[in-house]
C-alpha cells in the first residue's frame, strides 16, 4: 500500500473527540493502532463557554489533528528508510536496481562506496614506507663524526657552518655516492618494462 | 660497484637537485633604536633592518641583486651553476603568483610565507656523467662564494624522486629558515601548529613532500576505480540537476536548507577536486620531456600540491559523505537519540561555545605573555591555543612552566583547568544531556510510543493553563 493512502485511512480512523458538558468536562481520546501505538488523554478543567474560549478548544482539536499528522508522517518515513535499506543490499548483488533507487540517500550509499574505494587507493604503507625511508635517509642522517661529537641531523642546524657541513658532508654523501644505491648489474632489469625510467 | 642516482635502490632521482634561497633587502629600522649607529671600514651608517618583526619574508622587498664573493649568484640564474626546466618568474607565476594562491611557494612551520626559491645552484643528476666531480665542485663553489650571508632569509634544498613500481612521484623540499632573530628555524617542535587549512596543505616541520601520482586524472589505474569515479561523477550531476530543479520548484529558500547546504558543499568540494587534479595535469611536465638522468631541475612542487589539495578535498568529502549517512541513520529508532540530541543542542550550547571561546582565548593570551618567549609550546598565538587544547587531553608542560615562573604556573594551571576542563566541558555534557532528556526520555533506549504521549500530555497541560485561567 502507498504511504500516502495509509497515511489518509490512518487520519480517517483516528479519533480526535472533544465533548463538551454542562459540568464543565472536556473529554479528548486519541487512538491509533495502525501508527504502531495506542493513547489516551483525559482531563476535567473549568469550562468557559464563551465564543473566545470554544475558539481555543477547536484550536486546540486542530493542533491534537496537527500532532497526529506529524507523528504519523514521522513513522513512514522510518519505513521508507527501512525500504531504501533494502534496496542498497539488493544494490550490492544486482546492478540492474539502479533504475530505481535514485534518492539521495543512494547518492550516499554510492559515495560510500566511493569513499571506501579512496581508502584503499590511498592506505598503502608502500607510500607510507616509502616517505619515511627517504626522511630517514636526508633528514634524520647523523652528520659525519669528523663534524661533531654528538647526534646531529638536519634538524639541529643552527648556524651557516652546520648547514654547509649538513650539505658537504651528509646530503652529497646520500645522493652521490653509494651509501643508498644498488648493485649494477641490478640496472638492465630494473630499467625493463617501465620506459619512464629508461 | 654500486650505481648512483637512487635512493634505496629504487627511489630514482628526477632531474638535477636545487639549492636556492630568498633574500630581503635592508630596510630602514623603524624601532626605539633605529639611530643606533655603528662604525665600519671607517664610515658611520644605521643598521638596516629586515620587514616584519618576525623575519617574514616579503615579496616586495625581496632582493634579485647579484651577490657572492668569488662566484656572482643570479637571481634567475647563475651561468655555469646549472639550468632549470622552466625559468624561475615563470614558475611562480604558474604557481599563481600571489601568497594566497602561489602553488610553488609554501608556508614554513615559522608561519612564514614564501614563494618558490632564487638563486639556484642545481647540482647534476647522480646519474650523469662526473656527477660527483661536477656536485662536490659545485658545494665548494657555494661555501667559497659565501651563499648564505645576511641578507639570507630562506634556503632550500630540492629534488624529485620516482617510484615506477609504486607509480609515485615524490617532490621533496627542504628547507631552513633564517629569522631575524638569528640563527636557523628547522624543527623544533613535535607538534604543527592549527594552521588554516591550506596551510596544513603546505607546511611541514623543516621539510615538505608530497606523494602523488601526477600523469593520470584519476585516483587509481584500476578499472575497477575508474568506472566506480565515473559513476560517483554521473551522479553528483544528476543531484546537482536534481537540487536545481528543487530550488526552481520551492524557492531560494531551498538552497538554505541544512540538509541540501551540505550536498551543494560537498558539490563544490568534489568539482574542487578535479579541478586541482586538472591544474595538476596542466602544470606537470610533458612526460617525453621528463628525463631522469638530466641535469635540468624539474620543478614539479606545483602539480604535486594540486595533487596533494585534491587529494585534501576529497578527504574532506568524505567527511562529508559520512556525516550524511549519520544524518540517514538518525531516521532509525535509537539512533534518533544521539543525532536528534546533539541537534537538539545546538541552540543551547551557542552560549557555550562562546563562553568556552573566550576564556580559552584569555588563557592561551596570558600563556603567551608570560611563557612566549622561553617555551616553544606557547611562542605564537597558535601554538599557545595548541597547547592548551593538548592539556585539556592531559598533555601540559608543567614542569617546563614551573622552571620559567614557579609561582604563577600552579594559578594557570590549576585556574584552566578547573575552569575548561571542570566546569565548562561539563557543562556542554549537561546541556546534552538534558536535551536529551527533554526530547527523548529518561531511558537509553527509549524512542517508544510513550514518548509522544508524554509530549500530548504536556501539551494538553499547556492548553488547559490558556484556556482556563484559575
Amino acid at each position: 500500500m502507498q504511504p500516502q493512502l495509509q497515511l489518509k485511512k490512518l487520519l480517517d480512523r483516528s479519533e480526535i473527540n472533544v465533548n463538551l458538558t454542562g459540568g464543565g468536562v472536556i473529554l479528548q481520546t486519541f487512538s491509533s493502532s495502525q501508527c504502531g501505538y495506542t493513547g489516551s488523554l483525559t482531563f476535567a478543567g473549568k469550562l468557559c463557554l464563551n465564543a473566545k474560549d470554544q475558539a481555543r478548544i477547536l484550536l486546540f482539536q486542530r493542533r491534537m489533528r496537527f500532532y497526529l499528522l506529524t507523528q504519523a508522517r514521522k513513522r513512514f518515513f522510518f519505513a521508507r528508510h527501512m525500504d531504501r535499506t533494502l534496496l542498497y543490499i539488493v544494490f550490492l548483488v544486482s546492478p540492474a536496481c539502479l533504475v530505481n533507487v535514485c534518492s539521495p540517500r543512494f547518492k550516499t550509499f554510492v559515495q560510500m562506496v566511493y569513499c571506501i574505494s579512496q581508502v584503499t587507493t590511498y592506505q598503502n604503507r608502500l607510500l607510507f614506507s616509502l616517505s619515511t625511508n627517504v626522511v630517514d635517509a636526508v633528514i634524520n642522517e647523523e652528520f659525519d663524526s669528523s663534524d661533531t661529537h654528538i647526534y646531529k641531523s638536519f634538524h639541529d642546524i643552527g648556524s651557516t657552518e652546520e648547514f654547509y657541513q649538513y650539505l658537504q658532508n651528509v646530503f652529497f654523501n646520500q645522493m652521490y655516492s653509494d651509501a643508498t644505491g644498488f648493485n649494477a648489474s641490478d640496472v638492465v632489469s630494473i630499467q625493463t618494462g617501465c620506459d619512464l625510467f629508461t | 660497484m654500486l650505481a648512483q642516482g637512487t635512493l634505496f635502490g629504487v627511489n630514482h632521482i628526477v632531474g638535477g637537485i636545487r639549492l636556492g634561497q630568498l633574500r630581503s633587502e635592508a630596510l630602514p629600522c623603524a624601532g626605539s633604536v633605529k639611530d643606533l649607529q655603528f662604525a665600519s671600514g671607517g664610515k658611520v651608517g644605521a643598521s638596516g633592518c629586515f620587514k616584519g618583526t618576525n623575519g617574514e619574508f616579503d615579496v616586495a622587498a625581496e632582493s634579485k641583486r647579484p651577490f657572492g664573493t668569488n662566484t656572482r649568484f643570479l637571481w634567475d640564474e647563475t651561468p655555469g651553476m646549472g639550468k632549470l626546466f622552466i625559468p624561475l618568474a615563470e614558475e611562480r607565476v604558474s604557481g599563481g603568483g600571489s601568497e594566497d594562491s602561489d602553488a610553488s611557494g609554501f608556508t614554513t612551520f615559522e608561519e612564514d610565507w614564501f614563494p618558490a626559491p632564487a638563486f639556484a645552484v642545481v647540482l647534476p643528476n647522480p646519474r650523469s656523467q662526473n656527477a660527483f666531480i661536477d656536485a662536490a665542485a659545485s658545494i665548494q663553489k657555494v661555501i667559497d662564494g659565501q651563499y648564505i650571508d645576511r641578507f639570507t632569509r630562506l634556503v632550500t634544498l630540492q629534488f624529485n624522486l620516482a617510484n615506477p613500481s609504486l607509480d609515485v612521484f615524490m617532490p621533496m623540499t627542504m628547507y631552513a629558515e633564517l629569522p631575524v632573530a638569528g640563527g636557523y628555524a628547522v624543527v623544533r617542535v613535535k607538534h604543527p601548529p592549527p594552521l588554516m587549512l591550506l596551510q596544513i596543505l603546505f607546511c611541514a616541520q623543516g621539510y615538505k613532500y608530497n606523494v602523488v601520482r601526477l600523469y593520470q586524472i584519476t585516483a587509481n589505474n584500476s578499472t575497477n576505480s575508474i568506472a566506480l569515479e565515473v559513476a560517483v561523477a554521473l551522479f553528483y550531476l544528476y543531484f546537482f540537476l536534481r537540487i536545481v530543479r528543487s530550488s526552481l520548484k520551492k524557492g531560494v529558500q531551498y538552497l538554505f536548507k541544512a540538509r541540501t547546504l551540505i550536498q551543494i558543499v560537498s558539490m563544490v568540494f568534489y568539482g574542487g577536486m578535479w579541478w586541482a587534479r586538472y591544474m595538476s595535469l596542466e602544470t606537470v611536465p610533458p612526460i617525453e620531456e621528463l628525463q631522469v638522468d638530466s641535469n635540468l631541475f624539474f620543478s614539479l612542487e606545483i602539480p604535486a600540491s594540486y595533487r596533494s589539495f585534491a587529494v585534501l578535498l576529497s578527504a574532506i568529502n568524505s567527511f562529508l559523505v559520512v556525516f550524511t549517512l549519520a544524518d540517514y541513520l538518525s531516521g532509525f529508532g535509537t539512533l534518533q537519540v544521539v543525532t536528534g540530541s546533539l541537534y537538539k543542542s545546538l541552540r543551547p550550547s551557542l552560549s557555550f561555545f562562546i563562553i568556552f571561546i573566550v576564556v580559552f582565548v584569555g588563557f592561551a593570551i596570558a600563556h603567551l605573555m608570560i611563557f612566549g618567549q622561553e617555551l616553544e609550546q606557547f611562542r605564537t598565538m597558535g601554538q599557545s591555543s595548541y597547547t592548551l587544547m593538548m592539556a585539556l587531553l592531559g598533555d601540559i608542560p608543567v614542569e617546563e612552566m614551573r622552571r620559567i615562573n614557579p609561582g604563577i604556573t600552579p594559578v594557570l594551571t590549576i585556574g584552566y583547568i578547573s575552569v575548561c576542563a571542570f566546569v565548562v566541558l561539563n557543562i556542554f555534557i549537561a546541556i546534552v544531556t538534558e536535551v536529551r532528556i527533554f526530547n527523548f526520555g529518561s531511558s537509553h533506549t527509549s524512542y517508544s510510543c510513550s514518548t509522544p504521549c508524554r509530549r500530548t500530555s504536556d501539551n494538553a497541560k499547556r492548553w488547559k493553563a490558556v484556556a482556563c485561567p484559575a
